[in-house]
């Protein structure tokens, strides 16, 4: 599709040129067929590329053999060049290597800076403190319970995560794992004791 | 031998490869400081001086294989550079332009002469430098290095520092306005 005088135009310098995509010059060409304007516009700009390239044709007073001999004279006087990374081909991979180096270093700066930056608490990353008393020996007189879980926070559970997905949520998200003492027996068919 | 291999051979040492860039691009490097200049010891200067400079600091490009562009915009800099000091001393005389269009000659390497051809070639040389002096930097520049040094796109676009889709942009740009300003001539 050429909407526009401008587009045309366009279409038409890059034609000339070569560099028109193939879909677009089939489309250009389609156009050229059925606009005679469109073909005037082609041929105006041919035209002018002929006259410019006529006109632009240099026949300079110059022998140029000489001037690269003294081009080639001056640069006998300049220092060579010691052979660099770019010199040799297989060379070339030092710059990568060079690079590699780099970033690997700055990986490593930012993830020590990253390791030492306190982090507060989040939500899952529940931050507490815990006050432990002890040891000190109490008397029992019955049966009790101790109930060890490991799962999802709360926060997942609440969002409906599926067990099947607890394990990569693990990954992103801290386990949650709670130790409960009860002097009570068991008395749920889901607390089991091990 | 590609350019890149020239130029890593320089880099290792080896003078006379550049001997080899030299010979190559002195042509189309001439064409463009003289185009830009006008006069063909100062495009002569230009280029010198930009060989020169490319050779010393050939181990700063980045890609071998762009030498080309990269010359050309050393070229173009330099001449642009030089046009401006040229301009702050004196304006360009307009007759320098017409002098210099004597240098101009269609029928440069043919074997028959024909004088009336060669003297509408003239005119024609001059009109076209004169037109190519109204354009902006870089539609003369893709023009110049495009349409009548016939450069690829790619170093054209190296030369320019842009892309290949500004360069299209800048040559029918350029077109347009060459259109306008040699409607009597074409």
């Amino acid at each position: 599709m050429l909407p526009d005088r401008d587009q045309l135009e366009y279409a038409i310098s890059q034609y000339l040129d070569g560099t028109l995509s193939v879909m677009d010059r089939r489309v250009l060409e389609e156009r050229l067929a059925a606009d005679a304007e469109a073909r005037l516009m082609l041929e105006d700009y041919r035209r002018l590329d002929e006259r410019v390239i006529a006109g632009s044709r240099l026949n300079l007073p110059i022998n140029y053999d000489r001037f690269a001999a003294h081009v080639s004279a001056q640069i006998d006087n300049e220092p060579a060049h010691v052979a660099g990374p770019l010199a040799m081909p297989g060379m070339a991979m030092g710059v990568w290597v060079r690079r590699f180096a780099i970033a690997a270093g700055v990986v490593m700066a930012v993830g020590i800076g990253m390791h030492f930056i306190p982090q507060g608490p989040t939500a899952s990353h529940p931050a507490g403190s815990m006050v432990v008393i002890g040891p000190a020996v109490e008397t029992n007189s019955g049966g009790g319970t101790i109930s060890i879980s490991y799962g999802p926070t709360d926060a997942l559970r609440e969002r409906g995560v599926a067990m099947s997905l607890v394990d990569d949520a693990i990954a992103s998200h801290s386990p949650r794992v709670v130790i409960s003492a009860s002097d009570q027996p068991a008395s749920g068919a889901d607390d089991r004791l091990y | 031998m590609a350019d890149g291999v020239l130029v890593r051979r320089t880099l290792a040492g080896e003078k006379r490869a550049f001997d080899e860039l030299v010979l190559r691009y002195q042509r189309p490097a001439i064409a463009v400081a003289y185009r830009l200049l006008g006069k063909s010891d100062d495009a002569l200067e230009i280029v010198q001086e930009a060989l020169l400079k490319s050779y010393r600091s050939l181990g700063t490009l980045q890609k071998p294989e762009a030498f080309a562009g990269w010359l050309m915009r050393i070229v173009s800099n330099l001449s642009l550079n030089f046009r401006r000091g040229r301009k702050t001393r004196s304006s360009l005389p307009l007759n320098d332009l017409l002098d210099s269009a004597g240098e101009h000659d269609p029928q440069a390497g043919g074997d028959s002469v024909d004088p009336e051809r060669v003297a509408e070639g003239r005119e024609l040389g001059a009109r076209l430098k004169l037109a190519l002096d109204e354009l902006p930097e870089k539609q003369r520049m893709a023009i110049m290095l495009f349409t009548m040094e016939q450069l690829p796109q790619k170093q054209v676009a190296e030369a320019m520092e842009c892309s290949v889709e500004a360069v299209k942009w800048h040559v029918f740009q350029g077109r347009k306005k060459l259109k306008e300003l040699l409607k009597d001539v074409v």
